[in-house]
């Protein structure tokens, strides 16, 4: 990255969340107008990272009503020590992760002692039919492939790699050092490349 | 420079692959790399992996849905702000009793300055009835109790003439406990004397719920 286009994009995301604090401070006030564009801000990107998390639609969407339903709730103690976005994207992640092991304690729970096959197919609903018509095989097994990363490298993976987030906002995030998230994404990034050794090359 | 080996180029390859590392970091590793096929095939490997991620995009969620959950992050709020104005009203009349019943500790403080709204009187009518919560929200599981025995009790106040406010205090209940009560609920509920109006707070749990009269504001 050449250091205009960064200092470009920093000066970007500097504004971007100086918009986000104004619309949280009318969001404290109570101004629902102020709801309503955080959501639509940041709607899409929170439904992405659940989905990378999860592996499907439906899930990933009660996840992100969750989060928002999260935030409602603790926006009046939100402080803005880490940015909106992070404090967003790290309520997504817990949510969905939760959610991931609920839906896994449910369904062992239904396969009584029946074998469980692979961790990605156990859980999984059925797919909308819009999914079905654009995903190409590639697309599928990229899905099942991230369900077979490592939790903890996954996410890492997802918010950086997916979602655009510096390696200095997945480490405030997930509260972890940067060291850690450079080496969580390599083994993510390794881990996906054996997976996928068949459909990528 | 200090030459490394690699495993410790490997931890930084997913830096350098993003962009990520400090300068110095990254000479480092271009100068391992320039004599490591091993470690460029890797780094070809992170490179390629992430081409393929960027490409894939989750189903696109229909407008309809997102419209949905609007509406409910809505709702949501709009009940966290019920309770927000059930607190100001239950604050106000607060205020309202002390300035009738100044508690010794407050008696330095300023006057109640937030005015009541007025209720219309043209909505009272001559039978007792309960008029239900006065702004949309959850309803407290007890609030039929609460509207009942307010109603009974309102009644049986006017009757012999006892119209003044019914302090929290009467009942064991510091006001400053009753300002934590997150659920409380304000219920009017209509006499047969129209010269008097009748709230009821009820709260969502079973040991919170008191009731206040006071005359009609007259128009002027």
């Amino acid at each position: 990255m050449n250091g205009g286009g960064e200092q470009a994009e920093a000066t970007e995301r500097q504004a971007e969340a100086k918009r986000d604090r104004a619309l949280v401070r009318r969001l404290q006030d109570g101004d629902s107008g102020a709801l309503d564009d955080l959501f639509q801000r940041h709607r899409e990107a929170a439904y992405r990272i659940a989905y990378r998390l999860l592996g499907n639609a439906e899930d990933a969407l009660d996840v992100v009503q969750e989060s928002f339903i999260h935030v409602l709730r603790g926006i009046g103690s939100f402080r803005g020590q880490s940015s909106f976005k992070t404090w967003l994207y790290r309520i997504v992640t817990h949510a969905a992760l939760d959610w991931r092991r609920c839906r896994a304690v449910r369904s062992s729970a239904s396969l009584d002692a029946e074998s469980s096959p692979e961790p990605a197919a156990t859980g999984e609903r059925r797919r909308s039919p819009t999914a079905e018509a654009v995903a190409a095989d590639l697309k599928e097994a990229i899905d099942k492939a991230l369900m077979n990363v490592s939790e903890k490298n996954r996410v890492a993976l997802v918010l950086y790699a997916l979602e655009g987030m510096s390696y200095q906002e997945v480490a405030e995030a997930l509260g972890i050092s940067v060291g850690t998230v450079m080496s969580r994404i390599f083994n993510a990034r390794q881990r996906l490349r054996e997976l996928l050794a068949s459909e990528i090359g | 420079m200090t030459t490394m080996d690699c495993d410790e180029i490997r931890t930084m390859l997913a830096g350098y692959a993003d962009g990520e590392l400090a300068a110095l970091e990254q000479e480092a590793v271009e100068a391992h790399l320039a004599h490591c096929g091993p470690c460029r095939a890797l780094l070809a490997d992170q490179k390629r992996v992430q081409r393929v991620l960027e490409l894939y995009a989750p189903p696109p969620v229909p407008a309809e849905r997102w419209s949905a959950m609007s509406r409910r992050l809505a709702g949501e709020l709009a009940g966290r702000e019920h309770a927000d104005l059930v607190t100001q009203h239950r604050l106000d009349s607060l205020d309202d009793l002390e300035d009738e019943y100044p508690s010794e500790d407050r008696k330095t403080r300023e006057p109640a300055a937030r005015p009541r709204p007025p209720r219309p009187a043209a909505s009272r009518g001559p039978v007792l009835k309960v008029l239900g919560p006065r702004a949309k929200g959850r309803r407290p599981r007890f609030a039929w109790v609460a509207h009942a025995v307010g109603a009974i009790a309102a009644a049986v106040l006017i009757a012999v003439g006892i119209t003044t406010v019914l302090r929290t205090t009467d009942f064991g209940l510091a006001p400053d406990a009753l300002a934590t009560q997150a659920d409380v609920e304000i219920h009017e509920v209509e006499v047969m004397d129209p010269n008097y109006n009748v709230i009821v707070y009820a709260g969502g749990k079973k040991d919170l719920a008191f009731m206040w009269v006071e005359p009609v504001e007259s128009p002027n």
